[in-house]
């Protein structure tokens, strides 16, 4: 039975890599790839590249599955590697981005580096070249990452990290622009208690870039309310309480959001009298 | 003599495999259509033994089959400790059946779902068609369940992978006729301090006459519905808190970090009121309950031996029938904010709202010569009627909305308007839980300050031990995310088609934001321990 599959997954696959297409059937090896059927996908790519040895975006290909087919091994690191390395001199822009995040990604987290120094230059400079890119912006999340998390770093470097960064984050015309910037920074800065006045405003530039996790935009709902509270702005407040129980009214916080809501309207309700 | 004993030997292994093979073979044609039957055959694998649950299932089937005659429908009821290895077995010798249950016994584990199984994500959005005339027609399958499973979306993966066929909540029961005896007509609890004063009346009253009644039945499994859920109520304020709101769940990595920070400590007051109220608790378990079995708390309620179990609403038609005794049940009881003593910790009475995405459920195999008619049975024990017909049978609450439930379940229904719950001690992970038990001893003995003052340093290493590994289970699934990233980001830029392009930019939108989350909690949990192992050495 698996191997009728596997047949089926091979023919398939080289006929829709001949025909340069990502096609929806599962036969396709880039989503079988993207549903983490790594050695599926990367078995698919071999058959092809059999057929076109020089193509490079089976080369591309089989390297993305390779990358987490397990056992994941040093040599096979090494193997994928050597297969993007050329391809980040490529002429298509796609194919040159992809290996050289990737290689970035390999450097950061699969070998043990002495210094992420290097690591987070090359990912200033994919997300430098092409900053609104998809990877060009998850590179410039990741050298957020680096940067604000640096070990043996004071409070005073990390604040002045995030200064930086978030004013390179809303140089953007659209927050959709730096989307990864700014959920970066809405996180790290809560983690690293940044003073709410700054880090509310990424929390809210991430929600109208348009957060696809329905969970992950739930809870920044709930933080953004929550925080706004805290530093006192009672109208904001008064509205982002309201935006979560609208959007959410099944959600298991709304009875504690209904009452904080309540108690920023008594006290506005108290202002508006005295 | 010792050629004869061979011969004897020989004859006796020979017969025994005759024997093996005979129960083989009818085995065999047992589970072989006859001859004259080309119908289709679905299998659904399970390790729901509880009394009332095959029957139920079966009844469901036969519903089915008679709707669709060219389909018959097996089920396999497996133990629930020989589950997770038979399932791996059966995976990997291709001879899985087409629906497996999910969840519960068999640890979430992406890898597998994602080798093995189909995603349901499309389907799920699609209506039920087995809802139509019913006032579910045309909603779509997923939102036909009570929490519109919410939680049962694989971040991971992205995508849904299960419907659940039944919901569960947690809930006291009782021995009626014993509580008669030992209090009389005193009403079931309503808040923790009148649990612990009941408790306490039967431990004396046990005391007084020398009989051997316990509170509580208990063990490792049933005690922590009780002592965990004390500690997740007392600490529903630092919670929020620390998340800096209410959120979905607890983090792992924010709690861990929190104790390694020492934002948290066992003396924090939240953490010292729910270890004082955990030992209350403690005393009036059956000792070394830690070392019992779920089996062995069964038996001591069974038995008349205890007055009161907390157990999972799962297991409730089972007990009733069972047991020589009428049973109750009550809300597990929970601390009372309007009490000075819980008034800056708890915020009330916790919300069940997750209960049906969280029940776990069927998958459908991804190798299934049958997979459509698979997900077609799953639809109809999933549907209205099918789902109202398999409460009816087992008891069980429906997962679904809108279905009236039966009048002996209406106490195990779900708490829609309650509170996020908090954490509990070992929240951190298992490191942290080991460290706990070997201690719990002080905590009976001494009291949660003498416990708190002696186990710091233990406990903290433990949970030192929990981040490590969170951090790297962080890393790896990141890893993981290079891969699904890259190939969807090929997919997305390479579609001649917009809409496919838009389809493939979103789910790698979703997964770079799982990814981004990730990467982060990793690098700020490496920082962490980093900074906590930096403070330790300069003490």
């Amino acid at each position: 039975m698996r191997h009728r599959y596997r047949f089926l997954t091979i023919i398939g696959c080289t006929c829709g890599l001949l025909l340069a297409k990502a096609e929806e059937s599962p036969s396709n090896p880039w989503e079988l790839a993207s549903r983490m059927l790594f050695d599926d996908a990367r078995n698919a790519f071999e058959v092809a590249r059999e057929s076109v040895p020089t193509d490079e975006t089976v080369s591309l290909g089989w390297a993305v599955a390779r990358l987490n087919e397990p056992p994941v091994t040093r040599a096979r690191i090494e193997q994928v590697r050597s297969t993007l390395e050329p391809l980040s001199a490529s002429a298509d822009a796609t194919i040159a981005q992809t290996a050289r995040y990737l290689l970035a990604r390999i450097a950061h987290t699969r070998e043990n580096v002495s210094s992420l120094d290097e690591v987070y230059r090359d990912y200033l400079e994919i997300h430098e070249e092409r900053p609104t890119s998809p990877l060009g912006q998850l590179a410039g999340a990741h050298a957020i990452i680096i940067d604000l998390t640096r070990k043996g770093a004071s409070q005073a470097d990390r604040e002045q990290a995030f200064e930086h960064w978030s004013e390179r984050a809303f140089r953007f015309d659209s927050p959709e622009d730096a989307r990864h910037l700014h959920q970066s920074l809405a996180k790290l800065g809560w983690h690293y208690k940044i003073e709410n006045e700054k880090l509310i405003p990424h929390i809210e530039a991430f929600l109208e870039s348009g957060v696809v996790t329905k969970r992950l935009r739930r809870d920044l709902e709930a933080r953004s309310a929550w925080l706004t509270h805290e530093s006192g702005d009672y109208p904001t407040a008064l509205q982002r309480y309201q935006r979560f129980i609208d959007n959410n009214p099944d959600d298991a916080r709304v009875k504690i959001m209904s009452e904080r809501l309540a108690e920023v309207s008594a006290l506005l309700a108290q202002a508006s009298r005295s | 003599m010792k050629a004869s004993s061979n011969y004897i030997g020989l004859a006796a292994l020979s017969v025994a495999y005759a024997i093996s093979l005979l129960y083989v073979i009818q085995h065999k044609v047992a589970d072989e259509p006859t001859i004259n039957d080309d119908r289709k055959v679905i299998r659904f694998g399970h390790w729901q033994l509880e009394s009332g649950i095959r029957g139920a299932f079966d009844a469901v089937v036969r519903e089915y089959e008679a709707l669709n005659p060219e389909v018959r429908v097996e089920q396999l009821a497996i133990p629930d400790r020989a589950y997770p290895s038979w399932l791996r077995t059966q995976l990997v010798g291709e001879t899985a059946p087409d629906l497996v249950l999910f969840g519960g016994v068999l640890k979430y584990d992406e890898e597998l779902l994602a080798r093995y199984f189909t995603p349901l994500t499309s389907k799920l959005e699609e209506p039920n068609p087995y809802n139509q005339g019913t006032d579910l027609e045309g909603m779509s399958w997923r939102n036909t369940f009570l929490d519109s499973l919410d939680n049962a979306y694989s971040v991971g993966l992205l995508d849904y992978y299960y419907a659940p066929a039944a919901m569960y909540t947690i809930r006291m029961h009782y021995n009626e006729q014993l509580w008669d005896k030992l209090l009389g007509d005193t009403p079931t609890p309503s808040d923790w301090d009148e649990f612990i004063e009941i408790n306490q009346r039967v431990s004396e009253n046990a005391y007084a006459q020398e009989n051997a009644i316990m509170p509580l039945a208990g063990s490792g499994y049933n005690s922590n519905f009780i002592l965990n859920g004390a500690m997740e109520r007392v600490t529903q304020r630092l919670n929020a808190q620390l998340h800096r709101a209410p959120y979905t769940t607890a983090e792992r990595s924010v709690i861990g970090s929190a104790w390694l920070d020492g934002d948290i400590s066992l003396k924090h007051p939240s953490i010292l009121l729910g270890l004082r109220e955990k030992s209350r608790v403690m005393r009036f378990l059956p000792p070394g309950f830690y070392q019992l079995r779920r089996d062995d708390a069964l038996f001591q309620f069974g038995q008349g031996r205890s007055l009161m179990l907390a157990t999972g609403s799962w297991e409730a038609p089972s007990l009733m029938a069972t047991v020589p005794f009428d049973v109750g049940v009550f809300l597990l009881p929970q601390p009372d904010p309007k009490k000075e003593r819980f008034a800056a910790h708890a915020y009330g009475v916790s919300s069940e709202a997750k209960a049906a995405s969280e029940a776990g459920g069927f998958v459908v195999l991804r190798s299934s010569a049958n997979s459509d008619q698979a997900i077609d049975f799953l639809r109809f024990l999933t549907s209205k009627p099918g789902s109202s017909l398999f409460a009816r049978k087992s008891s069980w609450m429906s997962p679904l909305r809108n279905i009236e439930t039966p009048e002996e379940t209406e106490i195990y229904k779900p708490v829609l308007d309650g509170y996020q719950h908090g954490f509990h001690l070992y929240f951190s992970g298992s490191n942290s839980r080991r460290v706990f038990r070997q201690r719990v001893n002080r905590l009976i003995s001494g009291g949660a300050e003498a416990f708190a003052e002696s186990s710091s340093d233990l406990f903290l290493d433990g949970v030192r031990e929990d981040v490590v590994l969170e951090s790297r289970v962080a890393r790896q699934t990141a890893q993981r995310q290079d891969t699904t990233i890259a190939s969807l980001h090929f997919l997305s830029s390479s579609s001649d088609d917009p809409g496919e392009r838009k389809r493939w930019a979103t789910r790698r939108n979703e997964t770079m934001e799982a990814h981004i989350e990730q990467s982060i909690n990793h690098a700020w949990m490496e920082e962490t321990l980093y900074r906590y192992d930096r403070k330790k050495k300069e003490q």
